[in-house]
């Protein structure tokens, strides 16, 4: 395959010989415009702005090489050529920012996805560390118990060590669930103020289009201004993310008629700011059972998004819950200790 | 009052829970055993001594919230809380409930047994000073005020002569309110009234 790179020197060639030939003034250099956005697509990044310098220095260079025909001014010229290196320059500079932006939203998309590993795994971990120990604990037991009868009415050394080793390793079995537990837990938070409502802007335009794409509206209402909560801005932009993400979701899924809203809000109380995703879609069934590890109505589901999202909250000092509403559809709230009010960045 | 003492086990899972019983068996008690906090709250029987093994993480009501429920009631048997992965925030509120102490699981029957017997120990104790309270508050109120006045003189060490002076009286009237006294609540020696004395306190 050709190199992007390429590509674009074999195109700024052909144009510098086309603009060589014929007297077009601004549109022959209008080409090196494409040149230029291929090179942006190259690697290294510095590759795209090195042919857009290229290509504005053979503009001037066409200039200085062929006279233009005799009838054309030479103030007319030096407009045109002036032109064509605007023309150039912008399509690098816009072509740049815009790659610049995309990188740090990829950034974080990836940043957000590794952090959704790592609460992942702590919940697996806990999950395990409940669902093992409870077997692990009998087994230990038993086999103590088992030794100490067997010391009563036997004195076989061999069967007493058998059951010794039994208890041990049952007991060792859980210190390895207890590390995995605690090496997921390392993985821990960082702790600083963020913004609530950036967090949740930033989390509405990651859905943006997955919401056009699923013809659902998102709509925003968040009334707390610049309050701050203490925590780690990513996980709890996870949590916001989520809960929009099954509403939306919810909605894609549902042949219902009617509107098709998903609604953010921020409100502040005295001392906690609650953050509420609201949806228009069949509502939840078995509420009971939401937040529970492993339980999930989706076909390609793991079942721990709304697990993970309450644990979040929770290890932020809030409460997550999930209310029934009369209309129909599912509302999900969660809040956080309020660390300070609206007093800007 | 005081008949065998009782350990109450609660766990919803029927292998541990057997294995409890078992183990609280071996050490020469009754023991009852309860899948959940409901079942248990409608056999127990706060007048009856013992001690409470109770896991954290159940369907229904919590071992935490039973905790609290018991605590609330002011039901004083001491609990053993056990669980299946217990994080530094319920090990640090169970023990403010009073908990006796908080086993990881799996753990071993030595260490089982080690805090049974002390939470058994600790009930029997408490049951005790409690009894001895009643006692001494039974005893107590036989007295008029006066007399009463007396005892607290007593019990800070006072000699007859000054609480005499104190209490505006002549000797003879404080020895002969004191003999009254000491009568009254059964009391042989100085040591022994104000033993009464700080158990009421108590």
């Amino acid at each position: 395959m050709i190199s992007p790179v390429g590509l674009a020197l074999a195109l700024v060639a052909i144009v510098f010989s086309v603009d060589l030939c014929l007297p077009l003034g601004v549109a022959s250099a209008v080409p090196y415009t494409f040149a230029v956005l291929l090179a942006l697509a190259a690697r290294p990044h510095w590759l795209g702005a090195a042919v857009a310098v290229l290509c504005c220095v053979l503009t001037l260079l066409k200039m200085m090489i062929v006279d233009e025909r005799g009838n054309t001014e030479l103030w007319k010229v030096i407009a045109n050529r002036c032109l064509a290196i605007f023309a150039i320059s912008m399509t690098a500079l816009l072509g740049i920012l815009r790659r610049r932006a995309e990188e740090r939203l990829r950034a974080h998309q990836a940043n957000l996805a590794h952090m959704g590993r790592l609460t992942m795994l702590g919940q697996v971990a806990a999950g395990l560390a409940h669902e093992l120990n409870q077997p692990l604990a009998a087994i230990s037991l038993h086999a103590d118990l088992a030794k100490h009868m067997a010391g009563q009415t036997t004195s076989d050394p061999k069967l007493l060590t058998t059951l010794e080793d039994i208890a041990n390793q049952a007991a060792r079995a859980g210190e390895i669930v207890r590390s995995i537990r605690r090496m997921a837990r390392k993985s821990d938070h960082r702790h600083e103020a963020i913004v609530v409502n950036d967090i949740a802007l930033r989390a509405v335009r990651s859905l943006e289009w997955f919401a056009w794409q699923s013809g659902v509206t998102l709509q925003l209402d968040l009334t707390v201004a610049d309050s701050t909560v203490l925590g780690d801005g990513t996980l709890i932009e996870q949590v916001i993310f989520n809960l929009m993400q099954n509403g939306i979701e919810a909605l894609a899924n549902s042949p219902m008629i009617g509107p098709r809203l998903v609604t953010l809000s921020t409100l502040a109380n005295p001392d906690t700011i609650i953050v509420t995703v609201r949806d228009t879609g069949p509502g939840v069934t078995m509420p009971n059972m939401l937040f529970e590890r492993f339980h999930t109505t989706k076909a390609d589901g793991l079942g721990l998004g709304l697990a993970i999202s309450r644990s979040i909250v929770e290890a932020h000092g809030g409460i997550m819950t999930c209310q029934p509403t009369k209309e129909g559809g599912a509302v999900f709230s969660f809040t956080l200790p309020l660390h300070d009010r609206s007093e800007g960045k | 009052m005081t008949a065998e003492p009782t350990i109450h086990v609660v766990d919803d899972d029927e292998a541990v829970r057997r294995a409890l019983t078992s183990a609280g068996e071996l050490l020469g008690h009754s023991v009852r055993s309860y899948a959940s906090a409901a079942e248990f709250l409608a056999d127990f029987d706060p007048a009856r001594s013992g001690c409470l093994v109770l896991d954290i993480k159940m369907p229904g009501m919590t071992g935490l919230e039973l905790q609290r429920k018991l605590a609330d009631d002011g039901a004083s048997i001491p609990v053993i809380m056990i669980s299946g992965h217990a994080d530094v925030r319920i090990a640090v509120e169970s023990m403010t409930l009073g908990a006796v102490t908080l086993l990881e699981k799996p753990f071993r029957l030595d260490e089982l047994l080690g805090h049974l017997r002390r939470a058994l120990e600790k009930d029997a104790r408490d049951r005790q000073a409690l009894e001895l309270s009643a006692e001494s508050e039974s005893r107590l109120s036989l007295l008029t005020p006066k007399e009463r006045e007396v005892l607290e003189l007593v019990a800070t060490g006072k000699t007859n002569k000054e609480m005499a002076e104190s209490l505006e009286l002549s000797v003879r009237a404080v020895e002969d309110r004191r003999a009254r006294l000491m009568r009254k609540v059964g009391a042989t020696s100085v040591a022994e009234l104000v033993r009464l004395l700080t158990s009421n306190r108590n």
